[in-house]
């Protein structure tokens, strides 16, 4: 767990407004999006994210309590979004994320990256946008937010190996999404060919 | 088939930052066999550094975020407000930068104090339900002579109380009490409405027993409505503090009141009328029974305030359905009012009286709102405007 933020922890829990605003800035972005791939809904999102900083801001004294305070986040975002959801909730926790449809942010890319064209971008842009939900949510997790598969894996109540796999389909798609050189599929022929 | 998937998995493993050293040597292993995956794996290094959304010009803070930021605190703020009248409790009622600053502290000692609160109420609450119904007929260690100051329908009356408190008694009210306050705490049971002034003493409690609720005090002026036919009890706290703990259950949460907040207890859920026995197995049941608390008009001078107009002679009532005010009216007047139709029963009314005599008061409603009514020496009958 990273020392950086237990310090911030430490900090809320002496009630330092600052370290919330650390906090929040750290997070919130990304638990938004995350939000919103649940409800749908962008000024509801951000309401729920709120939310979650208000009782983590009311309970600061206990805090320091949290082991790892990225997956309590993640979940506590993610409980108080399949709540609001409450008709939808029960289908939502069952099904485990398998027909949501995922934002996935991606941007355009700078000018610092020349190495890689847009097509290329392009390309994996789509592959990611054209996964299935749970698998496209993990890659995301993992990818853009910068989490391990441990904590994915506490967050959406799957176990790592399911990330494992999960993560493999998404890294195979995107190569074969990838794969400029016509000559190269010859590789992804033959191990879909072993597949079946 | 194995091999291959094994491929993707320590990929996407090295592109997360999951791989193990000996994991990232069999990765290498299989991509020095094969050229093109090894140029599929060195794009995707590339592409998955390349655009991360959350990058360092994003961790400036922005005004907007800023923004964010302090209306959670705000939120959080007005959230624990509830909480921090504990706090106030102590001493520190002005004081919100100690206040802020204690918190943590504070904090820390209310899960010990609320332990506390809950260790000194239960053996008074039960001690008080398993005593008070006997000390009338059996004798306990010491003698308590019961005493008991009533104010008959359409009187009220004032009365001190041992301790050097006030307690002015509504009509049909009736206040009892034990011997001199010689325990450890000053408990009064009541029946119908009051005011308390009571006087200060920090080592024992004034503690108002009624309609199953305790009203603990250390010196405070409030009112406390909770007649038998009312469906809530009504406390009114003037200045000071007080504590509300219902009886069914003395280990949740205390309400705290501060002055000029009103108290709306629903019966139903207080009321367990001091008896073991006579607890609703229901009741006990509900998690929290509902309450609200409403802060008066403090633009308005006390002799107007509905709570407390009583005090001044004045019945007041605002937006009472007749229902209601027959009620305060057959207790202030002493008289009995019967309704002839159902309808006449949803009329509203607002207003105070003060000298007024039965028929004035009767002539007065007439004038604001249309209907008919018959005196008859202590009977009223009312009915629709035809």
């Amino acid at each position: 767990m990273s020392y950086e933020l237990l310090l911030i922890q430490k900090r809320i829990a002496e009630s330092e407004e600052q370290a919330l605003a650390e906090l929040y800035q750290q997070f919130h972005k990304k638990l938004q999006l995350f939000s919103k791939a649940i409800v749908r809904n962008d000024e509801l999102a951000e309401e729920l994210v709120e939310d979650v900083f208000v009782k983590l801001w009311c309970n600061r004294s206990r805090i320091t309590e949290i082991e790892n305070i990225t997956v309590y986040l993640y979940v506590a975002v993610k409980n108080k979004s399949l709540n609001t959801l409450s008709r939808k909730a029960t289908e939502l926790v069952t099904s485990g994320f398998d027909f949501l449809d995922i934002d996935v942010n991606d941007e355009a890319p700078g000018p610092q990256d020349l190495m890689i064209t847009a097509e290329m971008m392009q390309r994996m842009h789509k592959a990611i946008e054209a996964l299935p939900p749970r698998c496209k949510m993990i890659f995301k997790l993992i990818r853009e937010d910068g989490l391990k598969y441990k904590e994915v894996a506490e967050i959406l109540n799957i176990s790592v190996n399911t990330i494992d796999a999960q993560m493999a389909i998404a890294v195979k798609r995107i190569c074969m999404a990838l794969n400029l050189n016509p000559a190269n599929k010859s590789f992804f022929i033959e191990t879909s060919l072993k597949k079946s | 088939m194995e091999s291959t998937n094994r491929i993707w998995i320590l990929m996407a493993r090295s592109l997360s930052g999951e791989i193990s050293i000996e994991e990232k040597e069999e990765l290498l292993e299989f991509l020095g066999k094969n050229v093109e995956l090894q140029q599929q794996y060195e794009l995707m290094v590339r592409l998955w550094k390349h655009e991360k959304p959350h990058t360092a010009a994003d961790e400036h803070a922005s005004e907007e975020d800023r923004e964010h930021v302090a209306r959670i605190l705000q939120i959080a703020k007005k959230k624990q407000a509830e909480f921090q009248v504990e706090e106030q409790f102590e001493g520190s009622y002005d004081d919100s930068t100690r206040e802020e600053r204690s918190q943590t502290k504070a904090r820390r000692n209310r899960r010990i104090k609320r332990y506390a609160i809950s260790l000194i109420l239960i053996p008074i609450v039960f001690s008080f339900i398993y005593f008070w119904p006997k000390t009338g007929s059996t004798d306990t260690v010491k003698p308590l002579t019961p005493n008991q100051i009533t104010a008959q329908k359409g009187s009220r009356t004032r009365s001190i109380l041992p301790d050097g408190s006030t307690v002015w008694v509504n009509a049909g009210s009736s206040i009892s009490y034990e011997g001199d306050f010689t325990g450890k705490l000053r408990e009064v049971k009541l029946e119908g409405e009051a005011y308390f002034d009571v006087v200060k003493n920090p080592s024992k409690p004034f503690v108002v027993h009624t309609g199953g609720i305790s009203i603990k005090v250390l010196g405070t002026s409030f009112n406390v409505k909770s007649y038998a036919s009312d469906k809530t009890v009504e406390t009114t706290l003037i200045r000071g503090l007080v504590q509300v703990t219902r009886e069914s259950d003395p280990k949740q949460k205390p309400i705290f009141l501060h002055p000029n907040e009103k108290l709306t207890l629903e019966k139903i859920a207080a009321n367990t009328d001091n008896s073991l026995s006579d607890i609703n197995p229901d009741t006990q049941k509900k998690p929290g029974p509902t309450f609200a608390i409403t802060r008066l008009d403090t633009t308005i001078a006390v002799t107007d305030q509905i709570e407390t107009a009583w005090l001044y002679n004045r019945l007041a009532f605002r937006g009472d359905n007749f229902e209601t005010l027959a009620q305060k009216l057959e207790r202030w007047y002493n008289i009995n009012i019967i309704f002839e139709d159902e309808k006449v029963k949803h009329l509203n009314f607002n207003g105070s009286f003060e000298n007024e005599t039965v028929e004035q008061a009767f002539e007065a409603l007439k004038a604001a709102v249309p209907f008919n009514f018959k005196i008859n020496t202590h009977e009223v009958s009312v009915s629709s405007a035809k």
